[in-house]
């Protein structure tokens, strides 16, 4: 196919000349090197191999740029720069010496707690979607004890909360208001003097949802809304007798978007930063014990059945092939362009129709009736209507009334008055033609 | 490059021993396998590009015979050629065995018939030969395209020519008429013979009875060698479909028939195809079988979307001849196309020739102004009054200037117009 073409062709030549003498000219494939016809290919195809090309390039930039960044889109993860998310406060904390590490699971969370020295940790507890049951939370707050930490739950739930520490109690909740002074003894919270409680600023408006405010009561209750909204008295910070368990209500005291608002900043760098070690820890779908999860689809299926599958999608794409391989180019019929003739008639109807132009079809009717009436009864051209009407009556023998009124009566106003016309009109027509 | 169904199944069988050892290594065997069937079924196959090829085509066929093409193959190379080719064909050509299996051992040659029933008039081609050379497994095929045109002419059916025989018996009546033909201008001494008992006995010729013992009389036929030009309108209103046949279709038909009788008249045709140009000229004053001349004329014609150049026909036909000759004008008379160029140019040729307009009627006119029974009905019917009074009234106008107007349905134009020139020949008016 390569090499020994040039020769081939020329041996080709010479027996050609036999069937050449006979009539008609002989056609074959064009002497061609493989590199013009290459060169022939690449003209042919360039267009879709470079788009092609393009396309791949664009999407594995596209897959790169995705996931190369290593961000979330969590609330309060701790590598979500989003107004929602609590990057700030934790790249703060890590630039003043506070080794913050995230965990996702009970599990991971107590074995760090167990693997730092004693008093040495911080744990930040968030649990939007309430996915740690009562007996979970009871084991971290048994670990935190254990391990002489301090705990920050943000927004506990009532039952979470009571097994955290049977100090706390649920006070409640309030819709917010833009600053709360603290009103207690505990020095976080006095240093902070006043947080940022959501609610009625107008930049609460272009942050993320706060959502309710939970109210807790504690050993100690710091920050209680002034205007006397929960009359329980409870507070959005509270904290245990030993006051190393503190539960949050408002977790935008964290977040990205209200972190520089009033004391917010002070609050939460005092409460997490005070020990070296910080473990943030975001519960999870791993919290849920694995023996609730059904079998994977990989464990019911039998072995052969994925190499099966992929060599039937191969064997398809070969069927592909097979059936998709056109034999030649396609070939172009040139068509001539043929109009139906009657269309003109049929758009003048439409036209007729939709101007509901009852009057004009109705004069046209009468006219060529009254053309061939008259040349149908021998009375010429020019013959006058009035004429035309007496020879049909007699004609027909119908009264010279009724035939005036059908031939050269008032024009009609509905489309009814139209269609008896011309039933009329076809009428007489045909009995004189039977006459 | 090409795979077989055969190459397909071979795949598909590779599914047992995957199903039966699953794992890396029998889909890796598998797929080397294949791959190896296709290389060397591949290399093992003959080149299609060392194939040559030849066409016989038949010089003309009538639209609704069969013919036949034939594709001859020379496998010039070293090995035995297994082959599918296809011939490319356009579609209408309607080639029925376009795709053929073939086996020619090296060197030798092979012929392909491949029968065709074309499906429309003129100039029906095909580019080129696709030859699919299969290896001697039959699994994958290296494949290429010889370019190889041909062109088969489909003449026009002349369906019209049932109408002949009685046209020409009619012709023939008018020939060598005996003396109870009224005498006429315009008619020809034609030869003497005996009184016959019911000859006009004003047609007895005195001297040549004289001459003899019996009653002679003169006998007269129709004036022969009077021209007859056709010209056949290809302008946009030849476009029109009515009765699944394009207005220029049927012009053709008329034009033949009327040709062909003329021809046999003894009159000379010239037949003009224009629209805002010549699109074929054929004249009966040349060599030659003059049916086969139009029949190939008027094939490749197609109607161009062009409005008429009226003034051009009349230069036209100055051009054919100088003299006074029958014009047949094969067009429309729709209002707007025939007020335009049509009245202003016959009223013109009026003046020197004889004119005659033939014209397709659509039928479904006719139909739409009965029918009356609903509201959309009845506008139909308005709409198609309208357009058959302009029509008439377009006729009217064409007459009062003496012109002859053959206004028919598509089958009855041919011999409408064939019997409106035995008429005219018979009154000696051409």
């Amino acid at each position: 196919m390569t090499a020994p073409l040039p020769a081939a062709i020329e041996s080709t030549a010479s027996a050609l000349a036999v069937p050449e003498s006979s009539n008609g000219p002989v056609f074959q494939a064009e002497n061609s090197t493989p590199r013009q016809r290459l060169a022939h290919w690449w003209r042919h195809w360039r267009f879709w191999l470079i788009v092609g090309a393009v396309f791949v390039l664009l999407s594995v930039l596209t897959f790169l740029a995705a996931t190369s960044g290593n961000r979330s889109l969590d609330a309060l993860a701790i590598n979500n720069p989003a107004p929602a998310g609590a990057q700030a406060a934790a790249s703060v904390l890590e630039n003043q010496g506070v080794n913050v590490m995230a965990t996702d699971s009970l599990a991971k969370t107590t074995a760090a707690l167990s693997h730092n020295a004693y008093g040495a940790s911080t744990v930040l507890f968030y649990d939007p979607r309430n996915i740690l049951t009562p007996a979970q939370v009871s084991e971290l707050a048994a670990s935190v004890e254990e391990n002489g930490s301090r705990l920050l739950a943000i927004t506990p739930g009532p039952l979470t909360l009571k097994r955290l520490s049977p100090d706390f109690s649920a006070a409640g909740s309030t819709a917010g208001s833009s600053r709360v002074d603290a009103g207690c003894t505990n020095a976080d919270a006095q240093a902070a003097r006043s947080i940022s409680g959501g609610g009625t600023t107008s930049a609460l408006n272009e942050g993320p949802p706060s959502g309710t405010l939970r109210l807790y009561k504690g050993a100690q209750t710091c920050f209680s809304p002034a205007s006397g909204s929960s009359p329980a008295g409870g507070g959005l910070l509270a904290s245990n007798s030993s006051g190393d368990i503190f539960a949050l209500g408002f977790s935008g005291v964290v977040n990205n978007h209200y972190l520089d608002q009033a004391g917010n900043a002070a609050l939460t760098f005092r409460l997490l930063g005070s020990r070296p070690e910080l473990l943030w820890y975001t519960a999870s779908l791993n919290d849920i014990p694995p023996a609730q999860s059904p079998p994977s689809l990989a464990e019911l299926t039998p072995t052969w059945m994925f190499p099966a599958a992929a060599w039937l999608m191969l064997v398809a794409v070969v069927g592909a092939l097979w059936r998709g391989r056109r034999n030649g180019p396609l070939v172009q019929e040139p068509l001539p362009v043929i109009v139906k003739a009657s269309e003109t008639m049929a758009g003048r109807a439409r036209l007729y129709q939709d101007a509901r132009a009852v009057e004009t079809a109705t004069n046209t009717l009468r006219h060529a009736s009254m053309t061939r009436l008259a040349h149908a009864l021998r009375l010429g051209h020019g013959a006058e209507p009035a004429a035309v009407v007496e020879a049909v009556a007699i004609a027909s023998r119908r009264p010279s009334t009724q035939v005036h009124a059908i031939l050269l009566g008032a024009a009609p106003t509905s489309e009814k008055d139209m269609l008896t016309i011309a039933a009329e009109l076809a009428a007489l027509e045909e009995e004189v033609a039977r006459r | 490059m090409a795979i077989s169904g055969r190459f397909f199944f071979l795949a598909l069988a590779a599914l047992i021993p995957i199903v039966a050892f699953p794992g890396l290594l029998t889909w890796v065997l598998a797929v080397s396998v294949l791959l190896l069937v296709l290389v060397v079924d591949v290399a093992l196959a003959a080149s299609p590009r060392q194939v040559a090829v030849r066409r016989t085509l038949p010089s003309g066929v009538r639209l609704g015979e069969p013919a036949t093409a034939v594709l001859r193959l020379f496998n010039n190379s070293s090995v035995m050629l297994r082959a599918q080719v296809k011939d490319g064909w356009q579609p209408s050509a309607g080639a029925l065995n376009a795709l053929a299996q073939v086996r020619i051992r090296a060197g030798e040659r092979a012929a392909l018939n491949v029968d065709l029933l074309p499906t429309r008039r003129g100039d029906l081609a095909t580019h080129h030969a696709t030859i699919r050379s299969f290896g001697p497994l039959g699994m994958a095929a290296r494949q290429h395209t010889i370019t190889a045109p041909g062109v088969l002419r489909v003449l026009p059916p002349f369906h019209s020519k049932r109408h002949l025989p009685s046209k020409l018996r009619k012709l023939r009546e008018l020939d060598g008429k005996a003396a109870v033909q009224i005498r006429g201008a315009g008619t020809e001494f034609d030869s003497l013979r005996d009184y016959v008992r019911g000859d006009d006995v004003r047609s007895i010729d005195w001297r040549a009875t004289a001459r003899r013992q019996d009653v002679v009389v003169r006998t007269w036929r129709p004036e022969r060698d009077r021209r007859v030009v056709i010209v056949l309108d290809t302008s946009r209103t030849s476009a029109t479909r009515i009765e699944d046949e394009s207005a220029l279709d049927t012009g053709i038909e008329a034009s033949l028939l009327l040709a062909v009788l003329a021809e046999r008249g003894g009159d000379r045709v010239s037949l003009v195809a224009y629209d805002r140009r010549v699109r074929a000229k054929v004249s009966s004053t040349g060599k030659g079988n003059m049916l086969n001349a139009m029949v190939q004329g008027l094939a490749p014609l197609e109607p161009e979307l062009i409005e008429l150049n009226a003034q051009g026909i009349a230069g036209q036909v100055r051009d054919v001849t100088a003299h006074r000759a029958l014009v047949v004008l094969v067009t429309s008379l729709d209002a707007g196309a025939a007020e335009e160029g049509l009245i202003p140019l016959v009223t013109t040729l009026s003046q020197k020739h004889l004119v005659v307009v033939a014209s397709v009627r659509d039928p479904a006119l006719e139909r739409a102004r009965l029918d009356r029974s609903t509201s959309t009905l009845a506008y139909r019917a308005a709409a198609a009054e309208f357009a058959l009074n302009r029509r008439e009234a377009i006729t009217a106008y064409l007459k009062q200037a003496g012109v002859e107007v053959v206004d028919a349905a598509p089958q009855e134009l041919p011999p409408k117009l064939a019997d409106l020139y035995i008429r005219l020949k018979a009154a000696g008016r051409l």
